[in-house]
């Protein structure tokens, strides 16, 4: 019984990935430092923190209220029991859990009762944690707040993994984008935007703006990484993103469409908090545009980003200035691509530069089982 | 067809439904054929459930067993094959319910006792995260593949119907173990282990391959102790 495990070793693995990201023991960066200052606006706390689980240690890549904390032991933490676990952690009052009532951070400085931790996982590996603090016990935790929450960690994650791996760590399906050398494609652009976000703007506080963006930019990252998307980039109220790159042939079509109706859901279900917070609804505009593309890496060594470059992409966006907001619009080609699981309910005619014929716009509605949300 | 999208009713966790999607199911639902009282009587239900702002869940989730004869045929001896189902769950020993699992959870726990100090609770609390953990997983992967119309039977429905009792009672030794109700946890989780293996039983009995599925959760080989030759 003494040799019981008690849990897996999987250490090895765990640290090779953290070990890719080289981003301990590195300066402070204002991408990580944002984050725990939104996080500490959602949980209302004086302390949030992101940090990076090392073998012997916790060592903390941004920290609010934090103090002199640079790292810490990794025996007794409450991140080293939440990297264990896939689900966010909540600890209301440390002093009352078994688990954690003796941990030196409880009974000493800084004498922490409620925690809250999402595991940050990249490649497979949970290898860090947001996390908030709060050195008085909570009642609860708000469900807005643990979306909020786990929307912030979503964005950790993408900001972890997006640090460039070292040289032939990367395989063509892990990184689709990875080489410089460019080549041609078919792929499908989804262009996204906020078709009444201007007028809102004019009555909104600066406050409303940045959350209602914040969440926007968060849901549509997290979408399209959900489908196997790549984000291209995002202005104040638009987005696109390409499905192709690390695809098979056959399914960008249908990713990008189960994407779009996916957001359209997700931003329905936001829009409903929003307007029960006095806020205007965010109703999002999508178009899909399928053609060959020119796809690669832009950019020095140092800072390089995913290129697609070809007329579809500027077209996707023409027609996504044409949505309604709720819609989403699909060029013919991405209707073919669809095949029967394209559910349209109706198609329009339109000259648009750039595009030698009249291009026939679809109104999609659904994809298979799949449809839009009831409006 | 009202029958098989009823039974649908059995196989999923309503309570985790989206409000959109579960009023969807009511609306196909609605769409079917009613014959009968008892039909009737349902689709009266399933039209209040839609007018009302608010789903009642609970209520929603009993109609297959309030409506037992809408079911199809096949499950006519539900209520039968549910007692000879708990016939199996009470002959299962404390002894036979012993997993892997359920090892680890009672070491996890005797590292919590009043005298422990920091570090073996820091022990405990890698292995309880990690025995959650792995449950979470089993949990959603099931979840994921829920049973086709195909495989869907008397005895899988039963099958699956304990498991999410199983996972339920686990959850709940969890729960209670973050409360430092330990006796009560140990207890929960030896139910939890129970019903696992009844349901392992079962599955043979009724020579289930949906219950393969469900084996790993008492099956660990890394550390299950065994007393088979070789």
């Amino acid at each position: 019984m003494d040799s019981l495990r008690l849990y897996p070793d999987d250490e090895q693995a765990r640290a090779e990935v953290l070990s890719s990201l080289e981003l301990l023991d590195t300066p402070p960066e204002e991408r990580f430092d944002r984050l725990c200052r939104q996080a500490q606006e959602v949980m209302e706390a004086p302390a949030t923190y992101i940090s990076l689980i090392d073998r012997e240690r916790q060592w903390f890549k941004a920290t609010v209220g934090m103090g002199e904390f640079k790292e810490t032991p990794r025996p007794g933490t409450f991140c080293d029991y939440a990297i264990r676990r896939s689900r966010p952690t909540v600890v209301l009052d440390a002093t009352s859990d078994p688990l954690f009532t003796k941990s030196p951070y409880v009974v000493g400085e800084p004498h922490v009762r409620f925690y809250l931790g999402f595991p940050l996982t990249v490649r497979g590996q949970r290898v860090g944690t947001l996390c908030s603090l709060d050195f008085q016990p909570r009642d609860q935790v708000r469900p807005e707040q643990m979306e909020r929450m786990r929307a912030l960690a979503r964005i950790a994650e993408l900001e972890l993994a997006g640090e460039t791996p070292p040289d032939g760590e990367t395989s063509p399906e892990s990184e689709p984008l990875a080489s410089f050398e460019g080549h041609r494609q078919e792929a499908t652009i989804l262009a996204a935007r906020l078709p009444q976000f201007s007028s809102h703007c004019e009555s909104w506080s600066a406050e409303m703006i940045a959350r209602a963006l914040f969440l926007f930019t968060t849901q549509m990252l997290e979408s399209t990484h959900g489908w196997g998307g790549l984000p291209l980039d995002y202005g104040s109220d638009t987005f696109r993103a390409v499905f192709g790159p690390g695809l098979a042939p056959e399914e960008h079509a249908t990713r990008a469409a189960g994407c779009a109706l996916e957001m359209q859901h997700v931003l329905a279900g936001l829009s409903s908090t929003l307007v029960q917070d006095g806020l205007a609804p965010l109703d999002c505009g999508i178009a899909l545009a399928t053609d060959e593309l020119v796809v690669g890496q832009l950019g020095a060594n140092d800072w390089a980003r995913p290129l697609v470059t070809g007329r579809v992409v500027g077209l996707a966006e023409r027609i996504r200035d044409l949505a309604n907001p709720g819609e989403i619009l699909g060029l013919e080609s991405t209707i073919r691509g669809l095949g029967e699981a394209a559910l349209v309910e109706g198609k329009f005619r339109v000259n648009l530069p750039g595009y030698e014929s009249t291009a026939i716009i679809y109104e999609l509605v659904g994809v298979g089982d799949a449809h839009l949300p009831r409006r | 067809m009202l029958g098989e999208l009823l039974l649908y009713l059995m196989v999923f966790d309503v309570e985790e439904f989206a409000d959109n999607d579960l009023r969807e199911f009511l609306e196909a639902l609605l769409q079917q054929p009613f014959e009968g009282g008892a039909a009737l009587e349902l689709r009266e239900e399933i039209v209040a459930q839609l007018e009302d702002e608010v789903l009642d869940r609970e209520l929603i989730a009993g109609w297959p067993e309030e409506y037992l004869e809408l079911l199809p045929e096949m499950m006519v001896d539900y209520p039968r094959a549910l007692e000879q189902f708990d016939e199996i769950l009470e002959e299962v020993t404390e002894e036979e319910a012993e997993s892997a699992r359920l090892i680890r959870f009672r070491k996890c726990l005797s590292l919590l006792s009043p005298s422990s100090g920091w570090e073996e609770r820091a022990e405990a609390a890698r292995g309880l995260g990690s025995l959650e953990d792995e449950m979470y997983v089993f949990r959603d992967d099931y979840v994921a593949k829920p049973l086709t119309l195909a495989e869907i039977s008397l005895s899988s429905l039963i099958a699956h119907r304990n498991l999410f009792e199983a996972v339920e009672e686990w959850r709940e030794a969890f729960r209670l173990t973050h409360q430092g109700k330990l006796e009560e946890a140990m207890e929960t989780a030896l139910e939890g282990s129970r019903l696992m293996r009844a349901i392992e039983q079962w599955g043979r009995l009724a020579d289930l391959a949906v219950c393969a599925a469900l084996w790993p959760v008492n099956n660990e080989p890394e550390s299950e102790p065994s007393d088979a030759p070789g």
